[in-house]
């Protein structure tokens, strides 16, 4: 590429022609002391809170403390270049972050500056980062299915577009698996999803991406990256700025998915602002509005009413927690704001039971309304099964004699838990999920040995799709009336019973051959 | 604010002290009628003998000078040179141990003083001294604006090349040629750079 100097000039020389200066008005400060993210000012005596302020590099800050003598200011970028004595210019405006098509496909940091090296971001509109939450007059109960394509979630623990639903669970469970999926299987629903990476290894956010890109989720998907080394103010600013950028698309009546992973590194970095800024420190050192900081950052998923749109945005939390221990206070904090949570367990995990989504302490307190109805029909009794089929199994062990009855209980549970496993980055249609489970649940795949179970899903599921993709079509017309497969003689109960009877026929269980 | 001090030492404690001291002093040299020069006095005597004799100052705040010998000190330098009132005002000081306090309580004491009698003041910094017939002309101009009266301050800055910069309390006016320059800067980037974006074709050929 060659360029043209001439043009080049004549352009500079016409903007220096037209150009007009005026007085610039500003009202300072001087940066008393300066580090770990974080400036005391004295002066600014105009400055109102979470007001924006400039360093003379260009660096912008948020006004965090307001106090008597000096203003506490948060510094949104590289506080080493500020110096003691350093003049801070108040700017009259909120943080706000770009917005709109233009965010989508590409990786961010929390100021909407890209991180991806695909060129400037080309947005016209941008939106506060702090705003309060739509009041109860604006909303409309959950009621529309956001489906995640994992058997487990979809069957058991529902989401609604809308909804919070907590991801939990130690170090290694899956969290952000269970999350990237949820955002893969989004692809032509129209839902943009958004992944605030907050405090994370850039390498795994680099992996994360990576997996998007070749799912090709990223045509959707914005990712707003604050790692473990950027600055704490950034890592506290960015859940707040990728719900912005989502807010934009569901103000539209557009839908959107959040996930924010995760809050505990969140509340950490606020933790370390507010004790850098002196704040009181209140249980495990955090401050006291930790909780309000997260209240208000997840009051932002809603689903608005029709008047307004009817747009939403569903977030999918995800909260570390430490040796399990849920009764932390951020973990506690988080599940009692949230509609749900999705609780993920390392020895479910290691026992190859993935996602490893513990049923009985996994709730999802709005999706059930807003359940695909052939799903509800199929899955209703699944999580109460589950759990029975939990409390036999330890009574199993003992070794004690069965009756037949248990022992059936017992081999439909193993079937059942085998079913619900599922690999990583393979989502499934609505579809798909309800024919398995209804095999599952209603004993078509008791004979099948255990062993077998998942290639037997996989078989059946390529069957449907090669040779009966009549029964697919049905069931697809049938979801979402309230008879599904509710009664032998409903049309969908009847094809699907075919289909399987016509598989199982086929179907050579390899189990037994490689046992003898 | 920027004269006496260096601007970024910020001592909560003292600052309110010396609100406190301020007060007292301004109350008793209103009811002497001297207030002006005692300001005036205590102005030079900062600028002209604290500045220059650094023991002086490092004498008058050490606690191993017994207080008589301070007192005599003090007599014997300022005596019929200051206003009584400031005389008396720096034995207090002294045998109050708060000798430190000093260019504190300079500077509330001209900013309470400011405030009884409805002034402002006004930080002013060109890059090169002005003559006394401008500093007039800019101080009637800024008092018509102001709608108060004002307390010039005076700073030179080469670094501003041209212009003024005024600062009244924490709002700065920036006409000077520096700040243009600035700004005439980062709009030129931004509008060129977004209208070579725009129009790439004409700017450059892919060879």
């Amino acid at each position: 590429m060659k360029f043209n100097a001439d043009e080049i000039a004549s352009v500079i020389q016409a903007e220096v022609e037209q150009y007009e200066s005026q007085i610039d008005v500003r009202e300072v400060g001087t940066v008393l002391e300066v580090g770990d993210g974080i400036a005391r000012v004295h002066g600014l005596s105009g400055v109102m809170a979470t007001e924006m302020v400039e360093f003379p590099n260009g660096v912008r800050g948020l006004a965090f403390n307001l106090e008597e003598n000096s203003v506490g200011v948060i510094i949104l970028g590289d506080y080493l270049a500020i110096e003691e004595g350093d003049e801070v210019k108040a700017l009259g405006q909120l943080l706000s972050v770009p917005v709109g098509d233009a965010v989508i496909g590409r990786v961010l940091d929390p100021l909407g500056n890209p991180l991806d090296g695909k060129g400037p971001l080309n947005a016209t509109e941008s939106r506060v980062v702090e705003v309060l939450a739509p009041g109860v007059a604006e909303r409309e109960p959950v009621a529309e299915p956001l489906q995640t394509g994992i058997k487990a979630v979809d069957a058991m623990t529902p989401i609604g577009r809308g909804q919070r639903e907590l991801i939990i669970g130690d170090r290694k469970t899956g969290k952000t698996a269970v999350a990237l999926d949820a955002i893969i299987n989004q692809k032509g629903s129209g839902v943009k999803c958004f992944y605030v990476a907050v405090g994370q290894k850039d390498s795994s956010v680099a992996g994360v991406v990576q997996v998007l890109e070749e799912a090709g989720a990223m045509e959707y998907t914005t990712v707003i990256v604050s790692g473990a080394s950027s600055p704490a103010p950034l890592q506290y600013v960015a859940p707040y700025a990728g719900t912005s950028m989502a807010e934009h698309f569901m103000w539209k009546g557009e839908h959107a998915l959040v996930v924010y992973d995760d809050l505990s590194k969140q509340a950490q970095a606020y933790r370390q602002l507010s004790l850098l800024m002196r704040r009181p420190p209140g249980r495990e050192a955090y401050p006291g509005d930790v909780f309000y900081c997260h209240s208000r950052l997840l009051e932002r998923s809603v689903k608005l009413s029709s008047e307004l749109g009817g747009g939403s945005i569903t977030s999918l939390p995800i909260i570390e927690t430490l040796e399990g221990e849920v009764s932390a206070y951020i973990p506690t904090n988080v599940i009692s704001i949230t509609d749900g949570q999705i609780y993920l367990q390392p020895d479910l995990f290691f026992a190859g039971i993935r996602p490893a989504m513990n049923v009985g302490i996994s709730v999802s307190r709005v999706g059930g309304a807003a359940q695909v109805k052939a799903m509800k029909n199929v899955a209703g009794g699944l999580r109460l099964d589950l759990a029975a089929f939990r409390e036999l199994e330890a009574f199993a062990q003992l070794g004690t004699d069965l009756d037949a009855a248990t022992q059936s209980q017992l081999d439909r549970g193993y079937r059942m838990v085998e079913l619900l496993k599922q690999p990583q980055y393979r989502p499934l249609s609505v579809v798909e999920q309800i024919m398995v489970i209804f095999a599952g649940t209603k004993g078509h795949l008791d004979k099948v040995p255990i062993a077998d179970v998942q290639r037997w899903e996989q078989e059946f599921l390529e069957f449907i799709k090669d040779r009966r993709s009549d029964v697919a079509k049905i069931v697809d017309e049938n979801k979402d009336k309230g008879d599904a497969f509710k009664s032998p003689d409903n049309p969908a109960t009847q094809a699907v019973v075919e289909a399987l009877n016509e598989f199982n026929a086929q179907f050579k269980s390899g189990g037994t051959d490689t046992a003898t | 604010m920027a004269e006496t001090q260096h601007e970024t030492v910020f001592d909560t404690g003292q600052q309110y002290l010396a609100s406190v001291y301020a007060k007292a002093l301004l109350a008793a040299s209103e009811k002497a009628g001297e207030t002006d020069a005692v300001l005036d006095d205590m102005q030079a005597l900062v600028d002209d003998v604290l500045k220059q004799a650094v023991g002086f100052e490092s004498t008058l705040v050490s606690p191993r000078v017994p207080l008589e010998a301070k007192e005599r000190m003090l007599d014997k330098a300022l005596q019929a040179r200051v206003a009584p009132t400031l005389l008396k005002f720096l034995k207090v000081l002294c045998r109050r141990g708060r000798f430190d306090c000093l260019q504190a309580i300079l500077r509330a004491t001209r900013k309470q003083y400011n405030e009884l009698r409805n002034r402002v003041e006004v930080l002013i910094t060109s890059a090169e001294p002005l003559d006394a017939a401008e500093l007039e002309a800019t101080g009637n101009q800024l008092q018509a604006a102001l709608g108060r009266e004002v307390d010039l301050q005076v700073n030179v800055v080469p670094e501003v090349i041209g212009g003024l910069v005024v600062r009244v309390g924490d709002t700065v006016y920036d006409g000077s040629l520096a700040n243009r320059l600035k700004q005439l800067r980062a709009e030129l980037v931004t509008k060129s750079s977004h209208q070579i974006r725009s129009e790439l074709d004409r700017f450059a050929t892919v060879e």
